[in-house]
C-alpha cells in the first residue's frame, strides 16, 4: 500500500508527541517546525487579568527610555 | 501599580503559565536557555523590574521585526555587557485594578547560531502580529 504524506502549509499548527509547532519558512526557501506561538497579546493580558497598554500610556512609561535599535 | 523603589520605579512582571510553556519550556530541560530563565523567574515575580532595566524594543528591527510599544531585558540580568547576555525577554505594558506592569511575551535567544532558529524578537513579531516577519 502506498505510503500516503501527509501535507502541511506554512501557517499550518501541527502536534507532535504532545507539542505544538508552527509550519514556518526556514529563511532559506524551504519549511521549518518552529515551536508554537498560540496566544496573542490580548489573550495573554486576559489570563493574567489586565489589558494592554495604549499607546499614550506606554510612551508615559518608557518612551523616554534609549534603545539600542538590536530588535 | 508601579511601586517606588529607593531610586527609580519598579514594575511587576506577570508570566503567564501558558507563555511560560511556550517560550522557555520550548528548551531541554538542561539546555543553558532553559536555566538561564529559570534563574531569573523567582527574581522577576519577586522584585520585578526597575524602569531603568528594560529598554524599548525596535520601532524597526534589523530582521525586519516591528516591536514598537514593547520592551525587553537582555539574560543574564546583569550588568555584565550585552555581548555577556545571550538571551532575551521581551514584555508587554499592561494594566490591571493595581496599575502598570509587564508582561512576559517572548523569551530566547537574541542572535541564534542556526539560520533558522527565530530569535527572540522574531517571536515577539509574530506575538504581535500573528505572523513572522518573513511570512
Amino acid at each position: 500500500m502506498a505510503v500516503v504524506p501527509k501535507k502541511l502549509s506554512i501557517g499550518d499548527l501541527v502536534e507532535i508527541d504532545g507539542r505544538k509547532y508552527d509550519v514556518v519558512p526556514d529563511k532559506a526557501g524551504g519549511v521549518t517546525l518552529e515551536p508554537a506561538i498560540t496566544k496573542t497579546l490580548d489573550e495573554i493580558h486576559t489570563e493574567l487579568g489586565g489589558r494592554r497598554l495604549t499607546p499614550e500610556e506606554f510612551d508615559e512609561l518608557f518612551g523616554h527610555l534609549p534603545s539600542d535599535g538590536e530588535g | 501599580m508601579a511601586t517606588s523603589g529607593r531610586r527609580e520605579p519598579r514594575f511587576a512582571v506577570r508570566i503567564s503559565a501558558s507563555v511560560w510553556r511556550e517560550e522557555v519550556e520550548r528548551y531541554e530541560a538542561v539546555s543553558e536557555a532553559r536555566l538561564a530563565a529559570e534563574r531569573e523567574r523567582p527574581h522577576l515575580e519577586r522584585d520585578g523590574l526597575a524602569v531603568g532595566q528594560v529598554e524599548p524594543c525596535a520601532e524597526f528591527g534589523p530582521e525586519g521585526t516591528r516591536l514598537k510599544g514593547l520592551v525587553k531585558v537582555y539574560v543574564p540580568i546583569s550588568g555584565a555587557p550585552p555581548s555577556e547576555r545571550p538571551y532575551g525577554l521581551v514584555l508587554d505594558g499592561g494594566r490591571d485594578e493595581h496599575g502598570p506592569y509587564l508582561a512576559l511575551i517572548a523569551f530566547g535567544e537574541r542572535h541564534p547560531e542556526r539560520p533558522a532558529t527565530r530569535s527572540v524578537y522574531e517571536r515577539a513579531h509574530r506575538r504581535l502580529h500573528g505572523r513572522y516577519p518573513d511570512e
